[in-house]
């Protein structure tokens, strides 16, 4: 199990389109160079934070999966796919970030609702 | 403790947090005033050598605070580290919405409007599905924090 964050959005715009914009300068990072080939290097600068990582699939103009992380800190994944949707596209998006230490599925977080503990956790 | 990077100590709070038994342990320190490995060990189906063995896990982690009273350590919990995983998925959503409302006044100003059920949809999840969730209207600006999560345990 892991971190997970995930997003869609629709655009009217073509899959080229938008695989465009999104692995152009400005949008991953402001300067973004991506080796466009399973292995290949990846790079975003913003704001004079550098961002390093590698590509791990490409399948252009629809998926496009790589890793990053600044510095030593734990790297993260990140998944695009842009479908053709609806006179348009779809954009989805999933960051996750490994926890490879111990296995999380089906584990009830404090927080989670419908796990009996105390009040004390649920509010933590 | 203090000197691990944030995302490091995540992965030990949800670690410590993925028994079952450190759970309901975690739970019961929760509802008592700083109880003993002893007392503990007597609310719960497993002897006071197991307890320290979880508790010295939880502590690991950053979840548990030990004070010495008397003979007996004291054990209170602690809940700033599990904000930590909170703290990333908060942050990295924030980075996302942002992105994307760069994307829609890029590509998406304009002539035709979305489909019906085309709508946006955002989904952050810590092995937890109702966690903090940034309104697409919150794009461009940082999220603001999970109402779920509060600094302050209700007891303590």
């Amino acid at each position: 199990m892991t971190d997970r964050i995930e997003r869609e959005l629709w655009l009217p715009a073509t899959p080229q389109e938008v695989w465009d914009a999104v692995t152009s300068d400005g949008w991953l990072g402001d300067r973004v160079s991506l080796e466009l080939r399973p292995g290949g290097d990846a790079e975003f600068e913003s704001d004079g934070e550098l961002r390093t990582g590698w590509v791990e699939d490409v399948s252009m103009p629809e998926r496009l999966s790589f890793w990053w992380a600044v510095g030593q800190e734990p790297a993260s994944r990140v998944e695009l796919r842009i479908l053709e949707r609806d006179n348009g596209s779809r954009l989805r998006i999933v960051e996750t970030r490994p926890l490879d230490r111990l296995d999380l599925v089906g584990v009830p977080l404090p927080g989670a609702g419908g796990v009996g503990y105390g009040p004390a956790l649920v509010a933590a | 403790m203090s000197k691990r990077e944030p995302e490091d100590r995540a992965g030990a709070v949800f670690g410590a947090l993925s028994d079952p038994t450190r759970r309901a342990l975690l739970a019961a320190i929760a509802e008592h005033p700083a109880p003993t490995a002893t007392e503990l060990a007597a609310q719960l189906p497993i002897s006071r050598q197991a307890v320290l063995k979880h508790l010295n896990a939880l502590a690991e982690a950053g979840l548990l605070d030990r004070s010495r009273s008397g003979r007996e350590v004291r054990y209170r919990f602690t809940p700033g580290p599990l904000s930590d995983a909170v703290d990333w998925m908060t942050a990295v959503g924030a980075e996302w919405d942002e992105r994307l409302a760069v994307l829609r006044r890029q590509l998406g100003a304009g002539t035709k409007s979305a489909p019906s059920g085309a709508a946006e949809r955002s989904t952050t999840s810590a092995g937890s599905r109702d966690r903090a969730r940034p309104s697409p209207r919150s794009a461009g600006r940082p999220a603001p924090p999970p109402s779920r999560h509060r600094s302050t345990p209700a007891a303590g």
